[in-house]
This record gives structure tokens, sequence and C-alpha cells, in this order.
């Protein structure tokens, strides 16, 4: 089985493996969703289960998600046709004074293999930015990363003003000193304290709400 | 009478002195600038001079009027930076917006109190650039001489215990990262581990230069000599106990039998975080005090670490940083001072400090609450 031969290349972080596999499974005729879905999301997912039960660590979880984006890429084109592919927008950013950004990107990376369109804005970002591009972009959701107890402090003002704006935007926050009493505490719609929790809640939160 | 010294050396050979000593001042257990300001404020004492420890970290020294209030049973050896004389010229010439360039070739802005990583100098290097990287020399960046003269002032005075810092952290394998970039040396260290032992290897030879230049002018004077490498997150350690035996816990071992070689000092070792399932590898690698003991980390918990490695490990730091300090009052304050002592302090074998350097968030009444208790247990 090849789709198992994927799963195990993305587990190993073979990258020049995994595009081969992938383009041989194409070429047997296998549906491009099934390849995401049965091989590559599920490869990931294992490796998001090790890394919050702590087993993996965040080197596995680079060298996972950078692997799993390599057969995605090979994918990308043929799902692209799929419109019901994107299982959503999002605009994912490290707040404004936070210059950390690699639990945003392990984050965007993620999400982005578990189907999502991810628009990353990077780090130090103003609140007038994330609106622009939530609007550019048609986004639906907004992830935002802080990584100091200070900058933490501007997620408040960020998720009240992106509110404000738009009361249908769902936003998530995580981060080291974010926790969810405080996620709630500033009206965010969610928080995980791991970047495959985040894909959980992102699965959830995509499937109620209706996507523009 | 016990002295500040006997106190402290009482806890280090783990017998229980008069009270728990205490610790100020020195590497990641000193203030922010702008803690320090507002410290110095509320003492009333605003006409000290604010000295810059390390502008990396906008951290400063902290007067002996202070240490003294405080009834600290330490003071700090270190060799003065020379870099922070220029620190003007570098705001200056990056535009005012915070921005400089370390000796590492690391472009870092200050925010706030905080100095953050903005480039990375090895971020798309190879192998073969390595041979050509400007290594610093620990001789460039801080004035050795005469921190002998000052050491041996303090230690013939007998009145106080004299911890070491080198200048540099001694960090091998976040100094890695620092020049190379997080996320490529992580990825480094599964694909590309003949270059992140290559780098390491670099960065290990500037560091023994470091504890050479350091020890041989003070190495007779100090009870303790401070290394630091963070090896661990919130949550876990940042790699994998696998990848730490192979690539990083060697060179960490070179560097503590070197500096043993130099010293009788008691090697002290600061991770941040959740670093307990590492702790028997540090033991085999020579360390004897572990700091911080970050107890807002996953498995940070006091009693059980003493319990575990109480007979093999000192305990320095502990006093929570992360919610006590800043958020907490003051009866919350002397709750947890008291809570350390008990659980780290019982037998001896603790010296009280924050977590990490105290910064602008912690209210001043804290840090005065924080020293008062300890000095009245």
């Amino acid at each position: 089985m090849s789709l198992d031969e994927v799963y195990e290349a993305v587990l190993n972080f073979e990258e020049d493996t995994v595009k081969d596999l992938v383009q041989k499974e194409l070429d047997n005729g296998t549906d491009p969703k099934t390849i995401l879905d049965e091989a590559l999301i599920v490869a990931l997912d294992e490796v998001g289960q090790c890394f919050s039960e702590g087993t993996m660590f965040v080197p596995d979880m680079l060298m996972a998600a950078e692997t799993m984006k390599v057969g995605v890429d090979c994918l990308r084109p043929l799902l692209m046709k799929d419109k019901t592919e994107n299982k959503g927008t999002a605009v994912i950013a490290s707040v404004k004074g936070d210059m950390h950004d690699i639990g945003k990107n392990l984050v965007a990376m993620m999400l982005e293999g578990a189907g999502f369109k991810i628009i990353d804005l990077g780090v130090d970002v103003d609140t007038n930015t994330i609106l622009d591009s939530t609007r550019e972009h048609k986004a639906g959701f907004v992830l935002l990363s802080a990584l100091l107890t200070t900058t933490m402090l501007a997620m408040k003002d960020t998720v009240e003003c992106l509110k404000q704006a738009d009361p249908q935007l769902k936003i998530l926050v995580g981060g080291a000193p974010v926790h969810q009493e405080f996620a709630d505490t500033i009206g965010a719609d969610g928080y995980s304290d791991d970047a495959p929790g985040a894909v959980t809640l992102m699965r959830v939160l995509a499937t109620d709400t209706p996507q523009p | 009478m016990t002295t500040h010294k006997d106190r402290v050396l009482m806890a280090l050979n783990h017998e229980q002195p008069d009270r728990n000593p205490v610790d100020l001042g020195g590497r990641q257990t000193t203030l922010s600038i702008i803690a320090y300001e507002n410290l110095k404020d509320f003492l009333g004492l605003s006409e000290l001079p604010t000295n810059v420890m390390a502008h990396s970290w906008q951290t400063c020294y902290i007067d002996d009027e202070i240490l003294d209030r405080f009834g600290v049973d330490t003071r700090h050896i270190r060799p003065p930076s020379k870099v922070n004389d220029s620190i003007g010229e570098h705001l200056s010439s990056a535009g005012n917006d915070g921005t400089f360039i370390d000796e590492w070739g690391v472009t870092r802005q200050v925010v706030g109190d905080y100095a953050n990583l903005i480039d990375h100098p090895l971020r798309d290097a190879k192998f073969e650039d390595l041979e050509n990287f400007p290594w610093p020399d620990p001789a460039d960046n801080y004035i050795f001489d005469g921190i002998g003269e000052s050491a041996k002032k303090l230690h013939d005075e007998n009145q106080f215990a004299l911890v070491g810092s080198l200048g540099s952290p001694g960090n091998i394998f976040e100094q890695a990262w620092y020049v190379r970039g997080l996320q490529e040396f992580m990825k480094d260290l599964i694909k590309n581990k003949d270059f992140a032992q290559e780098l390491m290897r670099n960065i290990l030879a500037v560091r023994k230069r470091n504890a050479e230049l350091y020890l041989k002018e003070v190495g007779e004077f100090i009870d303790v000599v401070q290394l630091a490498d963070d090896l661990a997150g919130q949550d876990n350690l940042l790699i994998s106990p696998k990848i730490y035996q192979e690539l990083v816990k060697p060179l960490q071992l070179e560097l503590c039998e070197y500096v043993r070689s130099m010293t009788n000092a008691k090697i002290y070792y600061h991770s941040c975080g959740a670093i307990a399932p590492l702790l028997d590898e540090l033991v085999e690698i020579g360390v004897e005090i572990l700091n911080p003991v970050q107890v807002s980390a996953s498995n940070m918990d006091t009693s059980q670490l003493k319990k575990r490695y109480g007979e093999k490990l000192i305990f320095w730091g502990a006093i929570d940083t992360f919610e006590v300090l800043p958020n907490g009052s003051i009866d919350d304050v002397k709750a947890e001072v008291k809570k350390r002592i008990t659980d780290l302090g019982t037998g001896g074998g603790y010296v009280l400090g924050p977590v990490h350097n105290i910064c602008a968030d912690v209210p001043p009444e804290n840090i005065v609450a924080m020293y008062e208790t300890a000095k009245n247990i």
C-alpha cells in the first residue's frame, strides 16, 4: 500500500521520498484528496499527537510539517480545482511588539496541511494590517500569537478592534503565556496550548462556521 | 555570627543555615532597567546610578545599598562588557529604532524591556561557510583585567559568597540557534547533523576561551561558577533526550570539565522551562546547582524535585516571576517565599531568588516583600 508509504515518509521526515511517493500514488489513479486526507494529514495528526503527549519535540514537528508540505505542494494544483477543498481562510500573525514566530509558523504549516488557506502576516503586526488582510482575503478566522507576558496584552486590543469591525470573525489566540482564562477574558473564540490543538479547534470552528 | 558567605556555603553543603540565603543582582537574577528605575523610586533611592549589565537583555547591576537592605548573601563577579559603551552609537546609527548587532553578528532590537532577535548571520550558511565565519573573541567583548583584584578583595573580606559569571552565559545550544535561527537550527539537528555539530563545536571553542580568560583571573576566589543553556520550553524539552545525548551533552561535558580544571567553585547551570527530564544527564556532566527552577513550567513541582534530586542538586531561584511576582498580592508573595523555602530549603540546598530577571511588570512592593519575608523566616 503506497498510501502507507506516504504516511511513513512523513513520519520519517523523508522529504525527497515523499514527493516521489505522492507522484507514484497519483499515477496509480488515487484521488488527490484521498492522498491528502488518508496519508499526509493522518501522519501529521500522529506527529501532533506525539508532540502533545511529550514524546516528540520541536525539531520533529518542524521536519514532519516540512515533509508534509512537500507532499501537499505536489497535490495543490490538483486540489485547487476542487473548490470544496478550502476548509476556510485564516489570517495568522504574531501581535504588535512580538518578534517570535516559531509557534506561529508551526500552527500555519499544520493548518495549511489540514486544508486551510493561510495568510501569514509575519511578526510584530498591528491591528489595522490584520483587519485589512481579513477583508482582502475574505478570511473567516484570525489566529494571534504572543510569546511574552508583555506583548500578550496587545492581544486584548487587537481582539477588541477586530470584533468591533467584524463580529463574525472567529479569533483564536495562543503562545506560551496565554491561557484559556485570558482568552475568555479578552473575548477570543478559542485558545490552544499547542499547534495540534489549534488544528483541532479550527476544524471544529470551520464546521460551525459557514464560509463566505 | 553567621556571615552571608557562611550561610550560602552551608546551603551549598546541604546543611541547614540560620536562615535561607538569598540572591539578587547576577546574570538572570537581576532586574531589568525599567524595573530597577521603578524600584529605586519606590525606595526613595532615585539618585543611585543605573549601570547596564547586558544590553541584549536590558538588565542592570544592583547597587550595594539595595543589596544590603535586602540582606542579599551573594556578590557577583562579572567581567564588564566593552560593548555597552558603544550602545549609544549602535542606537543612533540604526536610526533610533533600537536595533543593534551583537558580537556574533545577530541583529537584535530593543522593544520595551526586552531585546528581540531579528536576524541571524548564519541563516543561509552551508557547512563550508563555518570556517570563514568571524567567531568572536571574548577578549574583544569583555574586560578581564582587574576583575581578579576586585574578586580577591571581596574574597579576603570573607563576607559574601562570590558567584562568577564568565561574561557570556557559556551557552552552546542556544547560541547556535541565535546565529542560525531557531527554526533552521531545529531542523539541522535532524537533517543536517554535521553542520549542527560543527557549529556547536566552534561555539564551544569560544566558550572555553571565555572560561580560560575569566577563570585564570578569578577561579581561586569564587564559590559558584555560572553556566547557562536553555534546553526546555514551558511544557517539555525543546529537543529530545536522544538528540541532547548525541549532539549537545558531549560538548557541555567538555565545557564543564574544562571549567572544573580551573576552579573548585560549584558548577551552577541555568535552563529555563520544563527541564526535569534532563536532570540526571546534567548531574552526570558535573552540574551541582540547578537554576532557575521555573516553577510555572510542567513537572517542576518543588517538593517533588527536592524529594528526587535533593541529595544530588542544590536549587537556586524558584520564586515565580510568571504569575506571583507580577500579578500576586503581597500576601501571595509571602506565601510563595514560605512555600519554596519549606519545599527546597529544608536541610539546606537552596538559595532563594527570582526565577528570572525581574521585569517592569513586577511592582516594587512585591520585590521588597519577597526579600523581607525571606529575611524573617
